[in-house]
């Protein structure tokens, strides 16, 4: 019997050896944290990398954790995560759109940073109207951000389009990646004149600029539509679109704008009225537009989303041919605004006839460089030159084919057998011997994009600014562009990608330094090394 | 064939498929993730206003009735994901693409799986048996992506003997059909060797080789048609997957079929679009599967149509 207790006591101490029962946690060594991100080869290649640097500069064990988009959408907007990777494009050419991402009440925040003085700047900034100031109260915010760490900017991202030069014009390449589709012509190069065809990565989801946000949809929606001003294809400055011209009130609150006598691809006259109508049914809560934020630069427009108030309380309103609209504050980017997809019009009668249906192409009205032909879906969208377009004489193209081809090899492949003319996405592997080889017709830019990851500052250990810090500095940033992405972006020390306008001269200086890395986290109170 | 028979059978068929759509319906609706979470975040109130426009601020329960009562009447539902269509919309769009080439890949994989199956039978325990099973099997081992691009690369780009992505016209389906038909050319051939080798090696065929009765028509007129109750089997469910579409073929070929839906509407939270295509394969599934379960006992009289399953 004794023999048998001492055989059972002794098995019982091996298993406990083994497995650490009874073993408590290190509360002075940092906890194993996971690192969120959705499902692409990409993304899992940069968690793996960042989990390599902080397991050897910090000896952290960062779990990457791969979830589906909507998954990992829900445990951001609940602060369920330790880390995250997250992206912004930008919806404007200011760097606003980047900024204020990061105020307390912004519902892409995610991640339970708030600092007051942050909010301060932002709210100022919306209203300054001096140039240099403004650039001076972003420089200042930014400061903040990188003091504070709430996220660690990684890089900014680039656009990578393929045309020939010889059978193609009217293509720009810029920092929003946008393509004037009215402006695009043939050259001498290319044996079919009358049209082009384009490569689509996938099915755009909408093509109604209420609910467009996808940066395929916009694409398309630009051919079909056309607002107040419109993007100049080589400065991207806002240009007379619908709108002849503006002026401009001297508190910078309240915009004009004369309406030229254009049509509607039906032939019926589009009017003040149309563009009322339109962004009144943005603001309805009821139409669930994603992009409704865009218009509350709008006096009163947010509260009439919100149901604080009525329409006729809205800044907008029509004087015969013209539109007046008028501002909550001087807002330097409203005509970049007027020129984005959710202030395209719409034309009334159609939407209210046909409701969602209006869309398809039997029932399509617009008022851009094209309509809308065919649309088979995952297979093809056709566009034909809208004769009734205000400036026909300008649209060089009778038809613009948009092919759907979310195989970036195919897509690829497509082009090389000359069967697609344009494609705006290159796959990477692709991408490096293309670049080894100088091909003159891989046109690489930067772009209004940051790629980062996000700190749940409102769970330990992130809610200590050295912690965030101390990680922010094991991670490499030029080592992801160098040696992972390798495809043409360039590391982050700002949280405004360049290029941007308005952008202050912020720019950190490179802060990868395992040492002081290590040095912040002891500060912190934690052990570090091995276990 | 007792009239009772085909009453049983479209009874299990109506009570499996609601058994199927209360399942999948539920588990969908438990599955994290709501088709109204986006990136850019929706106001409260649009949000509130949303989820009643889709009728998703009622019970789960009331849901459910709600649309068992829509799928009776023919309808399956707005799509959540691309506005402006309904499910029934675009399943009719894309049904087309898939079922042509499901039926040239079911085709294709029918017939070169009994040839081959049969030639092994013929050639039993020869190099040739032992080859054409090995090439077979490696169109189930190579996996199709694969194949599907190093085949289009070659032939569509490279040699330019066949249309390349995208949907141009029939031609467009012939190499699509093909890889989607290999792994099956493989399945078949493999049942067909085993069972036509059975039925090959039975005492009557003995006998009538004995008799003197052709082998061209020993082989056509009772191996074939006594061994093929198996491949038979196989059918049903065979068809149902290929005709609703493979997204990986799908993809590379950039071809506009049904089976991107599977995938793209679960990840989405397109809950309307995920049953439609859950409804539609399912009663293909169902239907083919009594389709053959009818031409198992007009193939072989032997079997019971009172009998559980039917089959020898």
């Amino acid at each position: 019997m004794k023999r048998a207790l001492y055989w059972l006591a002794g098995v019982w101490f091996i298993l406990v050896c083994m497995t650490g029962c009874g073993k408590k946690e290190d509360p002075k060594k940092i906890r194993e944290i996971e690192y969120l991100y959705n499902t692409s080869e990409d993304h899992k290649r940069i968690a793996n990398a960042v989990s390599d640097m902080l397991k050897e500069n910090l000896f952290i064990e960062m779990v990457p954790l791969n979830m589906e988009w909507k998954v990992y959408l829900k445990k951001m907007n609940q602060l369920e995560y330790d880390l995250a990777r997250s992206g912004w494009i930008g919806d404007y050419n200011d760097p606003m759109t980047f900024l204020d991402l990061m105020t307390t009440d912004n519902g892409n925040n995610r991640t339970g940073w708030s600092n007051t003085e942050y909010d301060r700047l932002i709210g100022e900034a919306s209203k300054e109207q001096d140039q240099t100031k403004r650039k001076g109260l972003f420089f200042k915010a930014q400061e903040i951000l990188w003091d504070e760490m709430p996220v660690i900017p990684l890089y900014f991202y680039v656009s990578r389009i393929m045309f020939r030069k010889n059978r193609i014009g009217g293509i720009y390449p810029n920092v929003r990646n946008w393509i004037r589709l009215g402006t695009l012509y043939c050259k001498s190069g290319k044996t079919d004149k009358d049209s082009l065809v384009l490569v689509l990565g996938e099915e755009p989801k909408t093509l109604d600029p209420a609910h467009i946000t996808g940066s395929i949809a916009i694409r398309v929606a630009a051919g079909l539509f056309e607002g107040l001003t419109v993007y100049n294809e080589k400065t991207l400055e806002p240009e007379p679109g619908l709108a002849e011209s503006w002026t401009v009130s001297d508190d910078k609150k309240t915009y004009t704008f004369t309406l030229k006598k254009t049509y509607w691809s039906n032939g019926k006259e589009l009017t003040a009225e149309d563009f009322i109508y339109s962004w009144r049914r943005i603001l309805l809560p009821e139409t669930g537009a994603e992009y409704a934020y865009m218009l509350f630069p709008i006096k009163n427009a947010e509260k009439f989303h919100n149901k604080q108030c009525g329409f006729s309380d809205v800044g907008v309103h029509a004087e015969g041919d013209r539109l007046v609209v008028e501002l909550n504050s001087p807002t330097p980017y409203f005509l970049d605004l007027t020129s984005f997809v959710t202030y395209y019009p719409v034309n009334k009668e159609t939407v209210e006839k046909y409701g969602d249906q209006w869309i398809n192409p039997e029932h399509f009205l617009g008022n851009g460089p094209f309509v809308l032909k065919e649309h088979a879906m995952h297979n093809r969208i056709v566009l034909a030159k809208n004769s009734r377009y205000h400036t026909p004489e300008e649209v060089k193209l009778q038809k613009l084919i948009m092919r759907i081809i979310p195989d970036e090899i195919t897509a690829f492949n497509e082009y090389e057998a000359g069967k697609a003319d344009i494609i705006t996405t290159v796959p990477v592997s692709i991408y490096r011997k293309l670049k080894g080889k100088n091909r003159d017709d891989l046109h690489v830019n930067p772009m209004l994009g940051i790629y980062y990851i996000r700190f749940n500052v409102t769970r330990p250990p992130f809610d200590s600014k050295k912690v965030r810090r101390a990680v922010a500095c094991a991670i490499d940033p030029e080592f992801i562009t160098d040696k992972i992405t390798a495809s043409g972006e360039q590391p982050a020390y700002s949280f405004v990608p360049p290029g941007t306008a308005g952008r202050s001269s912020f720019r950190a200086d490179r802060i990868f330094d395992p040492a002081k890395a290590r040095a912040l986290l002891r500060e912190a109170g934690y052990r570090v090394g091995k276990r | 064939m007792k009239p009772g028979f085909i009453a049983r059978k479209l009874l299990y068929l109506l009570i499996t498929s609601f058994i199927i759509i209360t399942v999948s319906f539920f588990l969908m609706r438990f599955s994290p993730g709501s088709p109204f979470t986006s990136e850019k975040a929706l106001s409260e109130e649009a949000l509130k206003n949303q989820m009643e426009q889709y009728g998703y601020d009622k019970p789960l329960c009331v849901q459910y009735v709600l649309y068992l009562q829509n799928i009776v009447q023919g309808n399956l539902g707005p799509s959540l994901s691309y506005r402006g269509r309904t499910v029934a919309g675009i399943i009719g769009e894309a049904a087309p693409y898939s079922f042509a080439l499901g039926i040239i890949a079911l085709i294709l994989s029918y017939s070169s799986g009994i040839v081959i199956s049969m030639i092994c039978i013929i050639k039993r325990d020869t190099w040739l048996d032992y080859s054409l099973l090995f090439f077979a099997l490696l169109g189930l081992g190579i996996p199709g992506f694969l194949l599907a691009k190093v085949a289009l690369f070659v032939l569509g780009y490279v040699l330019e003997i066949v249309p390349t992505a995208g949907y141009e016209g029939f031609s467009s389906l012939l190499l699509p059909g093909i890889i989607l038909s290999l792994p099956y050319i493989a399945y078949i051939t493999r049942m067909g060797r085993k069972s036509f080798g059975d039925e090959y090696s039975r005492d009557y065929i003995r006998t009538a080789y004995a008799a003197g009765i052709p082998e061209k028509r020993i082989l056509f007129t009772q191996v074939l048609k006594n061994g093929f109750l198996p491949l038979l089997t196989f059918m049903g469910p065979a068809a149902a997957a290929l005709m609703t579409g493979t997204v990986v073929i799908e993809k590379v070929f950039a071809l506009p079929g049904l089976g991107k839906y599977f995938v793209y509407g679960a990840l989405n939270r397109d809950h309307f679009l995920v049953m439609g295509v859950v409804v539609l394969y399912s009663s293909m599934l169902l239907i083919f599967n009594f389709v053959v379960d009818i031409m198992y006992h007009v193939i072989d009289p032997r079997i019971s149509a009172e009998s559980e399953g039917g089959r020898t």
